[in-house]
């Protein structure tokens, strides 16, 4: 996932092109081996074991290796060896910068050292980010106040991940493009959460159809409860991760509606993935 | 596990087919559809010979709870064996569900192999 941060910032630099960008992220998506194929192939797992983990990992905020230790298919140092033998995508980006000799060792190394500075981080926080830690690099890349906000946007990057099966990139936004189509669900209780997904028709069908698992055309139904559903699922996970936490809170029925509120406090961020844009709205009361 | 009728109530459409394509997985027959807890309710109190519902918490007009409140008041509907299915799962929730004499739970997204085993045990198998 760091890789789309640092990837970015080489774009943004100028360092590279958009489209040696793009070519490089498809090329990382074609490489990346997911750790259960790993474990299948060290014959540390059966497809059964693997299938068992995905399926649990759906509904929790769990990490595959958590989940495979917790049920017993894998020890500690197993899941560590698998872990090593899985690249980041820091890795990966870097051999690719190198193999289309886009940039030499020695300028990623440079622009890497630049990154760090310009996001004031020190050596610990990088040696994090290039291990693709998702709470570090939502932290170093975001400078949002609440953190609230904070921990339902690293959930939300995490279940991108695990249910629409692409690895994000976040920036916040400080003027709203114009969405056509708005779903929202408001989380109330201690405190209330209001939450909104925007999206164009077109990105609107292309989540609701990688959710739903079936091709979806147009605007119906199952479209929109595809999305809807997939937003009460972010926000079914959040709200058990506060209750654990102490805080007395419920959430309402997911809706779509047609504009923002007039009188509002959100903030707004845009969650980029595969040509997707998803923009997030979010304002904690 | 054909003996078995079944109920399913989720306002989203999704979770709904995804839940009865699962259920026909295992030849099971959804018997009775609903997309609100007033409306399985209503329905329910007019076909008695259902064995298990399958229930949204979080829904328009009655919730998952305030439906199984009522369906467990009614003689009628009381013996339903009833089957929370959320991505909800607070500690809140289950604790009202099973005073109410909730059967079991269920978490988003379906897993066939949970739905199988919960319909065993509603068989007494």
């Amino acid at each position: 996932m760091f890789s789309k941060y640092f990837g970015n910032f080489l774009l943004n630099k100028g360092i590279i092109t958009s489209e040696q960008l793009k070519e490089v992220f498809q090329e990382e998506k074609n490489s990346h081996v997911k750790l259960g194929i790993l474990a299948l192939n060290k014959g540390f797992m059966t497809l059964e074991q693997i299938e068992e983990v995905n399926e649990a990992q759906m509904a929790t905020d769990k990490r595959f290796g958590e989940i495979a230790i917790e049920k017993g298919f894998l020890t500690v140092d197993k899941l560590e060896e698998l872990l090593t033998g899985q690249k980041t995508s820091y890795l990966l980006l870097s051999q690719i910068l190198l193999d289309k000799n886009i940039l030499t060792l020695e300028q990623i190394s440079k622009y890497l050292f630049n990154y760090k500075n310009e996001n004031g981080l020190s050596n610990e926080d990088l040696q994090e980010l290039t291990n693709d830690n998702v709470e570090k690099i939502i932290a170093s890349s975001l400078h949002t106040p609440n953190a609230t906000i904070h921990e339902y946007i690293t959930l939300l990057v995490k279940n991108i991940e695990r249910h629409l099966h692409e690895k994000p990139y976040v920036e916040q936004l400080n003027a709203l493009p114009n969405f056509p189509l708005i779903a929202n669900q408001k989380i109330i209780g201690e405190y209330n959460l209001d939450t909104y997904l925007l999206l164009n028709e077109q990105d609107f069908i292309k989540v609701a159809s990688t959710f739903a698992e079936e091709v979806l055309t147009e605007i119906d139904e199952l479209c929109i409860s595809a999305v809807l559903e997939f937003l009460n699922l972010q926000n079914g996970i959040f709200i058990v991760n506060e209750v654990d936490k102490g805080f007395d809170i419920d959430l309402q029925v997911q809706t779509l509606v047609d504009h923002l509120p007039i009188k509002n406090e959100l903030s707004y961020f845009k969650i980029s993935f595969a040509d997707v844009e998803l923009i997030l709205g979010i304002q904690k009361q | 596990m054909k003996s078995l009728n079944v109920a399913i109530c989720d306002d989203s459409m999704l979770v709904r087919k995804k839940l009865k394509s699962s259920l026909e997985e295992i030849g099971v027959k959804v018997i009775i559809e609903a997309s609100d807890g007033f409306e399985i309710v209503e329905k329910l109190k007019s076909n008695s010979n259902i064995d298990v519902l399958f229930l949204d918490i979080v829904m328009p007009n009655k919730t998952g709870i305030e439906a199984l409140e009522e369906l467990k008041n009614d003689e009628r509907t009381k013996p339903i064996k009833v089957v929370m299915v959320t991505s909800v799962g607070t500690s809140k929730h289950v604790k009202e569900a099973v005073k109410l004499g909730v059967f079991d739970f269920m978490q988003k997204p379906v897993d066939v192999n949970v739905l199988t085993a919960i319909l065993q045990r509603a068989k007494g198998e």
